[in-house]
């Protein structure tokens, strides 16, 4: 465990380096438009909290920069500074510039955190998931991808010390994998698992290829956020039991061995079957047991496509059918299509197999995915100014 | 010609060459002995066949879960020659109309898996349902001295169950007719672990006396019992697979049914204790006419028709009587 951790550390201080989180494109465009946002939220009496601590940041901010500005002033060529002096001053100003961009960061998360904090409907970031897998277009070589993509994500979880819970694997011959579920439950679930909903698509010469041509298959990626404590109330009167035994007078008139139970659930007619065990009332458990797992499923699915009816799909908002990544092997390399779209070379990264087979990597990927999700929807919220 | 001889000859050799033994070299598949003993108990129009076969199959195959002799999972399988003749033997029974459960020697009840013997009776899953209702109607705490007693326990489903459901329920006692049912009650218990907190007697209910050996110890809080409850005329229509392997005494409950519940009525006046009692599993068409007689009886007997259960199809099947 303790060496686990150990192994991280170099991925974390890593991280601490990246604090620079907004690039310094928006951070020019839209500073003015943060003073504009700041008044705005000082205006707004009733939030103290909120104005305290952008007032506290913009104190600091204009520290800095006048301390900038002092410097700039004292080493303009008028007041002639020796060059030791000169090459402090700058060291100086060095210091204080990175200083400054860092305040603007921190006011930049602080509005974006504001913001998330206002909008009710939000789904919390710390939530577990429902996590799906399922094999589309391209037969097996579909499945084959989604085999590989589900040890990827396995790993992944691991690495980030998540738990997984009612995994359930289907296998078509026992061998290609149609389709994976499980449940993931950790710090931060949602807030990773987001960017990687929808269609990722693959490009190669497969396997069980002879002729050597390149195929393009793809797999589809869900997940769903577990927002409540869903709990579902199964009325015995809306069951119908089936079996074998139902008819004549039963008890010690019968005796059977047939023990299948299926039970439909009347209301949503959802009918499910247990043949497994040689006791009835053990296939009877498991049956419920079955019948409860999909009510439940169904209730999280459904409270998530109301969620989603009420705003625009966006980025890392779960449109399950946008195709949103290429892993292209021939010329060993991924491409997001997401990132792509606003710059060419940063969506794009090569070797795949470490991709597949670190997922430090893919944790820095989901990183990435994370800022530029967050970079975008500051400037909808600055644009709106 | 010639050349057709001669590879002839070369295959014989090629077959000696081997000494493996003759059920390796010809690995027997599973599905084809399936489908033709199927074929076999359709023929004589054995019931569910196919439920019989897959229960057997997993016997002789050692495996837990039916699936794994279905479908896909049986083209897979090999037999080799001792498992295809015990499977001959087996399907041989079943052909006689001898019940799966005494041909595989086993059968679940709950979380139990029960030894079975020819003739004891094999416990139904209604009697399932009685043991969740019981326990959780009673649940002793550890300090409680709760008595039971349990009437006609055949292979020990219910008192095995509830000793192994309620850990802190000390003893019961344990009565039937038949010897036989003693011993497999025994023998379970001790496969099971539960020897220690359950005494059996062989004793036949025939009045409202119990011995003294049984109620030396007082009276009880609980009497609980699945007596013989299928009236005479319903008897001959029953299956071979019941009239003819099980014991007759565990089902035949005389001219409408009743006569041992009536005996168990009044055992159940006199050795229950005040807030005690008595479950029964009886015939669907019981309830009404056990409520009418404990009513009639009332002074008498000091009973009250506490409730009465459906099971999961639906049948009222368990009767509550309490002692006032």
């Amino acid at each position: 465990m303790i060496f686990k951790r150990l192994l991280k550390l170099p991925v974390i201080v890593n991280r601490l380096y990246r604090r620079n989180y907004y690039s310094d494109n928006i951070k020019k465009l839209y500073f003015d438009k943060i003073n504009t946002y700041i008044s705005q939220i000082n205006k707004n009496e009733n939030d103290d909290e909120g104005s305290k601590i952008f007032n506290n940041l913009m104190n600091d901010y204009n520290f800095v920069s006048n301390s900038i500005a002092e410097i700039e002033k004292e080493t303009s060529p008028e007041n002639k500074v020796d060059e030791e002096m000169m090459t402090l001053m700058n060291e100086e100003k060095i210091k204080l510039e990175n200083e400054k961009s860092e305040i603007i960061d921190k006011i930049f998360n602080e509005i974006y955190e504001y913001e998330q904090s206002k909008d009710s409907e939000r789904i919390s970031g710390n939530s577990d998931c429902i996590f799906e897998i399922s094999a589309g277009v391209g037969g097996k070589e579909a499945m084959l991808f989604a085999d590989e993509l589900c040890t990827m994500y396995n790993n992944y979880f691991n690495y980030k010390n998540w738990e997984l819970d009612s995994v359930d694997t289907d296998r078509s011959d026992g061998v290609y994998l149609r389709h994976y579920k499980a449940t993931v439950k950790g710090h931060f679930v949602w807030d990773h698992l987001r960017y990687e909903i929808g269609v990722h698509r693959v490009q190669r010469i497969p396997k069980t290829e002879s002729k050597g041509r390149i195929h393009t298959s793809t797999v589809t990626l869900a997940c769903i956020p577990i927002t409540h404590r869903h709990s579902v109330e199964i009325n015995d009167k809306d069951l119908k039991i089936d079996t074998k035994r139902a008819s004549g007078a039963g008890g010690q008139h019968v005796n059977t061995t047939e023990s299948a139970v299926r039970i439909t659930h009347l209301p949503s007619s959802i009918q499910v079957e247990c043949q497994e065990d040689r006791s009835q009332i053990k296939n009877r458990e498991i049956a419920m047991r079955k019948l409860r797992e999909i009510l439940v499923d169904r209730q999280i699915k459904e409270t998530f496509d109301k969620y989603l009816k009420t705003r625009k799909s966006q980025v890392g908002h779960a449109n399950r059918n946008e195709k949103i990544r290429t892993y292209n092997f021939n010329q060993d390399r991924l491409t997001d299509h997401r990132l792509s779209s606003q710059n060419e070379s940063k969506g794009t990264i090569f070797n795949l197999e470490s991709f597949f087979q670190n997922p430090e990597r893919l944790d820095d990927f989901i990183e990435i995915l994370r800022r530029a999700d967050r970079e975008r929807e500051l400037l909808s919220i600055l644009e709106k100014l | 010609m010639l050349k057709s001889v001669f590879n002839l000859k070369t295959f014989q050799k090629s077959l000696s060459l081997t000494n493996l033994p003759l059920n390796q070299r010809f690995s027997i598949k599973a599905i084809d002995i399936f489908h033709n003993k199927l074929e076999q108990l359709k023929k004589e129009n054995v019931t569910e066949p196919e439920n019989s076969l897959e229960l057997i199959f997993a016997h002789v195959l050692n495996k837990k879960l039916l699936r794994e002799v279905r479908g896909k999972s049986l083209e897979k399988l090999t037999l080799t020659d001792e498992e295809t003749q015990k499977i001959d033997d087996c399907v041989l029974c079943r052909l006689s109309r001898m019940p799966t459960q005494y041909i595989l020697k086993n059968w679940e009840f709950r979380d139990l898996e029960l030894n079975m013997k020819i003739p004891v009776f094999i416990p139904r899953p209604e009697t399932e349902e009685l043991i969740e209702l019981v326990t959780q109607k009673i649940d002793p705490k550890p300090e409680d001295d709760c008595k039971v007693l349990e009437v006609g326990c055949g292979s020990g489903a219910i008192s095995l169950s509830l000793l192994n459901e309620l850990p802190n329920l000390k003893t019961i006692v344990a009565i039937d007719q038949s010897k036989t049912a003693c011993e497999l009650t025994l023998e379970n218990a001790k496969k099971l672990n539960l020897a220690d907190r359950i005494r059996i007697f062989k004793h036949k209910v025939d009045s409202d006396k119990l011995p003294d050996e049984i109620t030396m110890n007082g009276k009880f809080d609980c009497i609980i019992s699945n007596p013989p409850y299928v009236p005479k005329k319903d008897l001959l229509k029953l299956d071979p697979e019941i009239y003819l392997y099980e014991d007759l005494r565990a089902l035949d409950g005389g001219e409408d049914g009743l006569d041992v519940i009536n005996i168990l009525l009044k055992l159940a006046s006199k050795y229950l204790k005040k807030g005690g009692s008595l479950w029964l599993e009886v015939d669907h068409r019981h309830p009404e006419i056990i409520e009418k007689i404990v009513e009639m009886n009332q002074d008498d007997w000091k009973l009250k028709y506490a409730a009465c259960y459906k099971d999961i199809f639906k049948k009222e099947r368990f009767v509550e009587i309490e002692k006032v």
